[in-house]
């Protein structure tokens, strides 16, 4: 007799028991307070095409000690796009036939970490140096470190590499306080920066190089993005100097020596040669559109669990591609608008046009919106519902009328396209709307005008309009998207919610009104 | 000052019958799906009742295709007053009553409005289409000698045919109703469209309360006759009907609809396996009670339908 209450309450209980299971053993977090920054970068090169076959060569980011590359972009146009990763540079390539204006973009979300260490302890001169800190020992172009006016400079500073802790921490003084910043594009050139005592930062960074190597201390120049919301056409150098077996960073720019906050991205060592690298194209220009990103909470769940090797996280909806996810994340909240149509109808008492029409149609509002979907709606089912009013003296058989108004309202759909295009209006999200319910609502609507009456019709008609909305808040509620794409297993609940409305046998609330007159024990009477 | 709403524990506390209840407790145990043609399809349900030699308004018809639309006009020659009448119709819908035929050839319906002979043949093949069929699926339309009003109701009738609905619950007549056409109703005996509900004693057929939508009456709003204390006539007939029409539809909660010809007596006009609620506000009670006392009946006092008929009269 009473099994329904032990189906329901099982099916919420093993909802309950793995969501629980998630959280407190697996160790899902429930909250996004401690997320470290992340960053969304768009680094945009626009550039146009002689009509042959071009190359664009730009730097692109790593997972390194500056930061953390969550997800990874890239819109090519026609051009194909490749990454080539060797030890130290990661670069990526667009390469193929580029004719006119051509946008190319590559979009990075990372989350940006801080770099170095503050203590760096005093480490003596000499020693060997292993083969990938001695390749930054050798000269590049435009770091001049056996030039004359180099070693020259290096015996006024008094620099000497029995520490070569001091001996960075003196070059990163001289740089940071002795050269000034240069207000053009030059001098970029580490000799022509020291002759001039100011330069660009990359010039300065370059200086910084030279000097170093002048006195047998491994040093590359680094290039990035700086981290502030904007959009921005520079990159930003500094310096990384071997020291304690490990790469330490020196922004004589900035004012950083031995840590740097996250404040960049990093595009790896640059030996000085040029960051971007057209080949047979006429211009080129990039810049960087640099948005700071909360993580959000699917994105903290999903790096927490990405490595885990637990069937529930292998399972996870997280780790379906971005695309199927969008899906599911409508998808998963359904049955919860089923719920909701289900207490209205069951506990409330609401009678809409169709069981499940509200959900369809609010299903279909997400391309337009609630404001515009309901206008489009109205337009629709309003031309078709006068239409088939006027058609009632033709007295056509109820096939033929059913698919007379359906062509009335693809007619009404086709027209709004052509509205919508002409006056700017979002109706392009009416294609998903479902015609074949539409056409039902008209004949509905007017079945029901005929038998119930235009006042018992409206009252109807809002209680549809009222479903639709709530199961439109439901379904686009993005927290409740989140929640059941990451705890799908909510869906038990909601199956055993479903088991205890179903056997709600109590009072609607509509019936509450309806034998108010019941509840008297004297009747009042009229004659 | 009277609230518009009642509290729930108040109702439960006269028994009221909500529809949830209704569905889950009553009308889904006790009635199986494999009966509901039986009471769905209103041809079927005259055969069911013609073979159990229970009376129903005479058959002078069926149209059931497009193409017998050519027999219409044979089939109605020479009649003055008949009835069409969807098979699968719910709620009274598509019925059309026609009185009498104009020189001009048009049907004046019972509602004073006139129908052209093409109108008429469009609206038996609307019908057939299945315009007013419970799920739109094709229909047939029923051709009825017209039920001519008895003369207990003439006080309590301006235009249209009063009906007796009786809920049989596990073979036992529970609750009796009787609803009369008003002019808001147009002649139609729907409650919600605006008819009288007047609760009927089981034990001797005598009205005792009247509802108008969700409001009590005593008299009725078109004639100003007063309804508490009319007796249905022919009530033991009437019951004897809705309990045998109950045991031959199978099904174990279901409303019995009968009206009541000056010529024929009872007939069986239909039945309805979810029937409305509103007959508790005709009676001024709620069912539970006397559903629960139904089910408190000894085995002995409900083995036949002439055992339940008269349990049923004792008890309500």
């Amino acid at each position: 007799m009473r099994t329904w209450i032990a189906v329901s309450g099982a099916l919420i209980a093993a909802g309950v028991a793995l969501f629980l299971f998630k959280v407190l053993v697996l160790g899902y977090p429930l909250s996004v307070a401690e997320s470290p920054g992340t960053w969304r970068v768009d680094f945009v090169v626009t550039a146009t095409g002689k009509g042959s076959r071009a190359v664009i060569d730009i730097p692109l980011p790593r997972s390194s000690g500056y930061q953390r590359i969550l997800s990874e972009e890239v819109q090519s146009e026609q051009m194909r796009f490749s990454i080539n990763e060797p030890d130290s540079d990661r670069r990526g390539k667009w390469s193929g036939k580029l004719e006119g204006l051509a946008s190319l973009s590559y979009q990075v979300t990372i989350g940006a970490t801080p770099n170095g260490r503050t203590d760096l302890p005093a480490e003596p001169g000499g020693g060997k140096y292993p083969a990938s800190a001695e390749a930054y020992l050798a000269a590049s172009p435009a770091i001049q470190h056996s030039d004359p006016a180099i070693a020259e400079l290096s015996r006024e500073l008094v620099l000497s590499g029995k520490d070569k802790t001091l001996l960075a921490h003196g070059i990163y003084e001289f740089v940071a306080h002795e050269i000034g910043a240069a207000r053009g594009q030059t001098p970029t050139d580490a000799l022509l920066v020291l002759k001039e005592g100011r330069g660009t930062a990359q010039g300065r960074a370059r200086l910084f190089c030279a000097l170093a190597r002048a006195n047998g201390l491994p040093c590359r120049v680094m290039a990035g993005i700086p981290l502030t919301s904007g959009r921005l056409d520079q990159f930003i150098y500094w310096n990384e100097v071997y020291l304690s077996g490990g790469w330490v960073p020196y922004d004589a720019v900035a004012g950083y020596a031995g840590s740097l906050p996250p404040d960049r991205l990093s595009l790896g060592p640059n030996n000085g040669a040029e960051l971007v690298i057209a080949t047979n194209v006429g211009a080129v220009t990039y810049r960087f559109d640099v948005q700071s990103e909360l993580e959000t909470y699917a994105e903290l769940v999903r790096r927490r669990r990405a490595d885990s090797q637990h069937w529930l996280d292998r399972l996870s909806l997280l780790f379906l591609p971005v695309q199927q996810q969008h899906v599911l994340r409508i998808l998963l909240l359904v049955p919860l608008g089923a719920l909701a149509m289900c207490v209205l109808r069951n506990i409330v008492g609401l009678r809409t046009f169709g069981m499940f029409m509200p959900v369809l149609i609010a299903l279909a509002f997400t391309g337009t919106g609630l404001a515009w979907g309901t206008i489009f709606l109205a337009a629709i089912v309003s031309f078709a519902l006068v239409s088939r009013l006027w058609i009632q003296g033709l007295y056509l058989l109820l096939a033929a009328r059913i698919a007379f108004i359906l062509t009335l309202v693809i007619l009404m759909m086709v027209g709004l396209f052509l509205i919508g295009d002409k006056l700017g209006m979002p109706t392009g999200g009416v294609g998903a709307f479902p015609f074949v319910i539409m056409t039902m609502i008209v004949e509905r609507i007017s079945v029901s005008l005929e038998e119930e009456g235009l006042a018992n019709t409206l009252r109807r008609v809002g209680a549809t309009l009222v479903s639709i909305y709530l199961t439109y808040g439901v379904i686009h509620a993005e927290g409740l998207q989140t929640l059941f794409l990451i705890y799908p297993e909510l869906l038990l609940v909601i199956l055993g919610l479903l088991v205890a409305v179903g056997r709600y046998t109590s009072y609607r609330l509509v019936e509450l009104v309806r034998f108010r007159e019941l509840a008297d024990t004297a009747p009042s009477v009229r004659s | 000052m009277r609230r518009w709403f009642a509290r729930a524990r108040a109702l439960r506390a006269r028994g009221v019958l909500g529809i949830n209840e209704r569905n889950g407790g009553f009308v889904l145990p006790l009635n199986p799906r494999k009966h509901y043609p039986n009471v769905d399809d209103k041809l079927l349900t005259k055969r069911l009742a013609e073979a159990a030699g229970l009376p129903t308004p005479r058959l002078l018809g069926v149209i059931a295709y497009q193409h017998q639309l050519r027999d219409l006009p044979a089939l109605l020659d020479g009649r003055e007053q008949f009835v069409l009448k969807p098979a699968r119709g719910a709620q009274g819908n598509g019925i059309v009553v026609v009185t009498h035929i104009e020189a001009d050839g048009r049907y004046r319906k019972s509602s004073g409005a006139l129908l052209t002979p093409l109108a008429l043949r469009q609206h038996v093949s609307n019908t057939i289409s299945g315009v007013f069929s419970l799920r739109g699926d094709a229909d047939a339309c029923l051709i009825e000698q017209r039920v001519i009003l008895h003369a207990a109701f003439h006080d309590l009738t301006r235009f249209g045919i009063p009906d007796i609905r009786v809920v049989v619950y596990r073979g036992v007549p529970v609750m009796a109703m009787c609803r009369l056409p008003t002019t808001e109703s147009d002649g139609r005996a729907n409650l919600h469209q605006g008819a009288i509900g007047a609760g009927i004693a089981i034990c001797d057929g005598r009205a005792t309360h009247a509802a108008i939508h969700n409001t009590a009456v005593t008299h009725h709003v078109d004639t100003q006759a007063p309804i508490v204390g009319f007796q249905v006539p022919q009530w033991d007939a009437v019951l004897a009907l809705a309990v045998r029409a109950a045991e031959m539809s199978g099904l174990g909660y279901l409303g019995v609809d009968i009206v009541i010809d000056a010529g024929e007596g009872p007939q069986l006009l239909e039945l309805n396996a979810r029937p409305g609620l509103a007959i508790q506000i005709a009676n001024n009670q709620g069912l539970l009670p006397r559903l629960r006392r139904a089910d408190a009946l000894p085995a002995a006092a409900r083995a036949t339908w002439t055992d339940r008929l008269a349990a049923a009269r004792a008890l309500f």
